[in-house]
């Protein structure tokens, strides 16, 4: 689905510049589970923007199933990420104002048709991810793993192909990011949704069955586990929470 | 496109939120141009006000009129003043103006200041001697009795006709007429009362008044003095103002033997037109004050906008690449950003036309003031603000829609 030939991303601030990918090649097909790591400056975050149409490289090629989109307009990517792209983020990047509910739908507004169904969407991601009893709360009301579960539910009531995830567990405590992991692992494997995520957690890293590690814009590794951590398993595993032995 | 056209009401709705979830900082950034646009409409309202008040005072002295001053220099404004060394003026200039083609009266009069005293009050007024056309001209209407005539002038009757603030300050509320006035020790009846008509665009009181016929104060009260102080001429409207008052001129400077060209005028030719023009020119230069006050106010107003939107734009840079992320295209952002500010400057001028269509119902309301309330100001006036929120927001909204996705949802 995703080909990356030769990528190079330069950035130039003033007379300095700043070269974070130096010629990435990487092929990633529908329906994988991959987790691209390395230390901090390493690329990580760039290379995913780049495949997330969320940057453009300085050089190299990118087909998305076979069409280059390295010279497509701003609109036409910003069509491509609407219908065809989720995304999560570290930092949630919810609307601080609006529901759960008005975040998730938050995607609709940017379709090229509003869906009639939309609402009935969004519930049902809501659901998917574990929050039908938290529609109309807001992110202030919520704790940082139901966010992020808003923020996941977001990025698939599109129905999109792929899932991209920079860093979707930074800023989550280890019963959040199993919960997080676990919806991310039976989205790929019960719908066949493509994820892709950048992490520097070597855990997180155990629970994709791919893992790509760059070094210096390079790729230095890249490894397929037989069997990955099964997020659902772990979060079972943990002592119950106080609210929940109450 | 319905597509589009259902994407800009997404956006409106977008818009609005973004607007309706930051109320305080919203409210701050609409009240500029609310108190700007509150200002105008009130101004506009009040400038139309002063300016009927004005007209109203000059048609009720009569704005057809033409006065002749036994003067040399010109009297200042309406103002009357008395000029007992001209002599120049006389009751026969009057009837000789009287009978020029286009004229319809010609009267002659004397105004000085006169101490009275009528049931024991003594007190200072302004008495216009004059004969019984002074009403017809000026415009006059008996409230009670009837105003002397042919009859009383020719016999000089002591009969007097007052007018009401004078009558208050004599009397109060009580009626004078057919009571006696004292005027250096004679005594005259009072046959009617005038209707009121306010204060002259100089600020003096019209009905501070006492009429009495012209042969009866030449002849009790002024010592048999054969001339007047002016001439107030009706026009029958055959000849425009100017063309009467070259006419006056000519004949005039003909019986005073004034034939030399180089031969000043021994009187003062002036216009009620004069002083409407005067009032207008003033009112003229009071509007464009105003509208150059209310435009740097508006002008503020918009600098205020496009602070606010600026933080804002800064302050939710993750949320515009959130935004872009899900697939709001460079000029989805333009419209969101523009359509928050056409919002604040639709709020603020709204409220702003609101408040000032009711600070000018009460100042009607509670002055002297008449004036239709401003609507189509206010009109012109949102719709001014409306544009300000468009031009101001304008650089805010470019910013934000310049931003790239991965900028703004870069992890500071």
């Amino acid at each position: 689905m995703i080909h990356l030939r030769g990528i190079t991303k330069i950035y130039a601030t003033g007379k300095v510049t700043t070269p974070a990918l130096l010629g990435v090649d990487l092929d990633v097909a529908r329906g994988e589970f991959a987790a691209i790591m390395g230390p901090s400056g390493s690329g990580k975050s760039t290379v995913m923007h780049i495949m997330g149409l969320l940057d453009r490289p300085t050089d190299g090629s990118y087909l998305l199933d076979g069409q280059e989109v390295t010279g497509l307009s701003d609109d036409a990517l910003s069509a491509l990420r609407n219908q065809r792209m989720g995304f999560v983020f570290q930092s949630f990047h919810l609307l601080s104002t609006a529901t759960a509910l008005k975040n998730v739908l938050l995607p609709f507004v940017y379709a090229p048709r509003y869906p009639a169904d939309a609402e009935e969407r969004g519930r049902r991601a809501l659901t998917a991810v574990g929050l039908k009893h938290r529609l109309h709360h807001r992110p202030g009301e919520l704790s940082g793993g139901e966010c992020q579960r808003v923020a996941v539910a977001r990025a698939l009531v599109t129905d999109p192909e792929v899932i991209f995830a920079d860093e979707p567990t930074g800023n989550l405590d280890r019963r959040a990011t199993y919960e997080v992991m676990a919806i991310l692992q039976r989205l790929n494997r019960e719908a066949g949704k493509t994820v892709i995520l950048v992490t520097h957690d070597n855990h997180v890293g155990e629970m994709c069955r791919r893992v790509v590690r760059l070094v210096y814009g390079r790729i230095e590794s890249d490894t397929t586990a037989p069997a990955p951590l099964d997020a659902a398993a772990l979060l079972a595993a943990l002592p119950p929470r106080e609210e929940d032995r109450r | 496109m319905p597509a589009l056209s259902g994407r800009l009401a997404r956006l409106a709705a977008a818009a609005w939120e973004g607007v309706a979830s930051r109320r305080t900082r919203s409210g701050l950034a609409a009240l500029g141009l609310m108190v700007g646009v509150a200002a105008v409409v009130l101004m506009v309202a009040i400038g139309q006000g002063t300016r009927n008040h004005v007209l109203s005072q000059v048609t009720a002295l009569g704005s057809d009129l033409i006065t002749v001053w036994a003067a040399k220099s010109a009297p200042t404004g309406a103002r009357i003043t008395t000029s007992k060394d001209k002599a120049s003026l006389s009751p026969a200039d009057a009837q000789v103006l009287g009978r020029m083609h286009g004229v319809r009266y010609a009267v002659p009069g004397i105004n000085r200041s006169q101490r009275i005293s009528a049931q024991g009050v003594t007190t200072d007024t302004t008495l216009v001697v004059a004969p019984p056309e002074i009403f017809a001209v000026e415009g006059h209407l008996p409230v009670e009795g009837h105003f002397y005539g042919e009859r009383e002038e020719r016999l000089a009757q002591r009969v007097a006709v007052v007018g009401p603030s004078l009558r208050q300050r004599l009397v109060g509320e009580a009626s004078l007429v057919g009571q006696t006035i004292e005027i250096k020790k004679q005594p005259f009846l009072v046959i009617a009362e005038l209707a009121p008509k306010g204060l002259d665009p100089n600020g003096t009181d019209l009905d501070d008044r006492l009429y009495l016929p012209l042969r009866t104060g030449l002849s009790r009260l002024l010592g048999g003095r054969r001339h007047v102080d002016y001439i107030t001429v009706q026009g029958d409207g055959s000849y425009s103002l100017d063309q009467l008052q070259e006419e006056i001129r000519a004949l005039l400077r003909q019986r005073h033997r004034l034939t030399e060209p180089g031969q000043r005028d021994d009187f003062n030719i002036h216009t009620q037109l004069e002083t409407i023009q005067t009032q207008e020119e003033s009112s003229r230069l009071f509007s464009a004050l105003i509208t150059g006050v209310a435009g740097i106010s508006l002008l503020v107003a918009g600098i205020g906008i496009m602070a606010v939107m600026l933080i804002g734009v800064r302050e939710r840079t993750p949320e515009i690449g959130v935004r872009r992320a899900v697939g709001a295209r460079r000029r989805d952002i333009l419209v969101h950003f523009l359509l928050e500010a056409l919002i604040l400057g639709l709020g603020g001028g709204l409220a702003g036309a609101a408040l000032g269509l009711g600070l000018a119902a009460s100042v009607r309301r509670f002055s002297d003031l008449s004036y239709p309330l401003p609507w189509f100001a206010a009109g012109v006036a949102l719709v001014v603000s409306l544009s300000i929120a468009l031009v101001f927001g304008l650089w805010p909204a470019r910013r934000a829609a310049a931003l790239t996705p991965v900028e703004a949802v870069r992890d500071a």
